[in-house]
């Protein structure tokens, strides 16, 4: 069984094919959505083989739930109750030893194989979207075509269920121009994988086992590095969805600009920092904000709070382990740091002020730096050799 | 509309002469055949592990 989804694997690309040869021309919007599934399905098997027939119950058992998550007396329960068997799941797919412990060796590869880590995200948020009346539950096919879109499986982006529900169930006819574009996100996600970061991480990469000048090279380097690997997959995704009128949300908008931690994690993992936002931060805000009140210095007290809660648990989402826990805590920081500080600067100088001195070269430039390296170093702590020092 | 739904919708609704379209078809040759070189080196993608 192939634990993991390799892209250099004949598998995924006779996929992506035969799903673009099939969905694309599809004009009737009940058909598209089966043959999608269909595709996802077959996407499944082909890694899982004869696993497969518990995925697709795992599957049917989360549509049933997000159903009578709609109505009925017992949706609060049916809730609960499901967010402890996807965190349970969840801390599976984290952590091997668990399920060993528990007699369920089996679990683990499984979860690693369907991308978990991706699928708990995505159900958490139909979950609460069909729960708050947002949206209205999926059928079947829907279900598998949004928690396991062949994909987006490994590496996101994180389509919220807002954005699934809400695109259009047939897109528009694919013209030469777009199925360029297409192909061009694909080409341009295997160049910078492939070419670029490979021949990076090969001529300068080290593993931080080099120290002096060079660690703080290789920490500017490996920061590069980490963007062009990890923004090729959803080049590759956005790309896939295109050829095949299946939105996919941006994931990337040239992070290393950034001017702050905020503006950072506008530009980089976008879906999952929108993830956070929806399922994490506002719900903590706005349920502070209920029992405690508004006010000037309380709203940013609350925001202290909820930027640190919300992303020491996308540290842990990372990987339960010091490293990501202390990689959530740095990037919680730098968030509040930065509110703080826009909370600050505001009150002084006023809204044109603030705007004023942040179209300033020198601020700009000073900023962006800062924040460079402020979150390739936050990088090193979930790469650096720990164990090595013991 | 911001600069990702831009993004989203460059190369759908631009007409492009036709230098330029064969232009942007050999650039992607170009990255394919370079990708899949490198390839048969390379590893699996690394942000998966999470």
């Amino acid at each position: 069984m192939n634990p993991t989804i390799d892209l250099t694997s004949p598998a995924f690309w006779l996929v992506a094919l035969l799903a673009i040869a099939l969905v694309t021309p599809i004009t009737q919007a009940g058909l598209k959505r089966w043959v999608w599934a269909g595709v996802n399905i077959l996407f499944i098997a082909w890694m899982l083989r004869l696993r497969t027939l518990e995925v697709a119950s795992a599957v049917v058992v989360a549509h049933l739930a997000l159903r009578l998550l709609a109505c009925g007396s017992w949706r609060r329960a049916i809730g609960w109750a499901g967010l402890a068997l996807a965190l349970g799941l969840f801390v599976m797919r984290k952590l091997p030893g668990v399920t060993e412990d528990l007699g369920l060796g089996v679990v683990n590869p499984l979860l690693v194989a369907v991308g978990f880590s991706y699928v708990f995200l995505r159900l958490l948020d139909a979950g609460r979207v069909i729960y708050e009346g947002g949206r209205p539950p999926p059928d079947l096919a829907s279900t598998v075509n949004y928690l396991l879109p062949f994909h987006m499986l490994a590496a996101g982006p994180i389509q919220s269920y807002e954005d699934f529900v809400d695109q259009p169930a047939i897109a528009k006819p694919l013209s030469a121009e777009g199925a360029l574009g297409g192909v061009e996100r694909i080409a341009l996600g295997l160049f910078k994988k492939f070419v670029v970061a490979y021949l990076l991480g090969e001529a300068f990469l080290t593993g931080f086992h080099v120290g002096g000048a060079y660690f703080w090279f290789e920490v500017q380097v490996y920061y590069l590095w980490f963007y062009l690997d990890f923004s090729a997959y959803s080049d590759i995704a956005v790309g896939i969805g295109r050829l095949m009128g299946v939105h996919t949300p941006e994931n990337f908008n040239r992070p290393y600009v950034a001017r702050n931690m905020i503006d950072f994690w506008e530009r980089w993992h976008i879906s999952l920092s929108q993830w956070v936002r929806r399922n994490l931060f506002i719900p903590i805000q706005l349920g502070l904000a209920r029992k405690a009140g508004g006010g000037g210095k309380r709203a940013l007290l609350i925001a202290t709070l909820a930027f640190t809660v919300s992303f020491l648990l996308c540290g842990l989402w990372h990987g339960i382990s010091w490293p990501f826990f202390a990689w959530g805590a740095m990037h919680a920081l730098g968030l509040v740091v930065t509110n703080t500080y826009r909370h600050w600067l505001t009150k002084r100088v006023g809204r044109k002020g603030v705007k004023a001195y942040k179209e300033k070269t020198g601020y700009r430039l000073v900023a962006q730096v800062l924040t460079f390296e402020y979150v390739a170093l936050s990088l090193v702590i979930i790469s650096y050799p720990w164990k090595d020092l013991l | 509309m911001n600069d990702q739904d831009k993004h989203v919708t460059v190369g759908d609704t631009q007409a492009t002469p036709g230098w330029r379209f064969g232009f942007r078809l050999l650039r992607v040759a170009v990255m394919l055949v370079l990708a899949f070189w490198l390839s048969r080196n390379g590893d699996a993608f690394f942000y998966q592990g999470f």
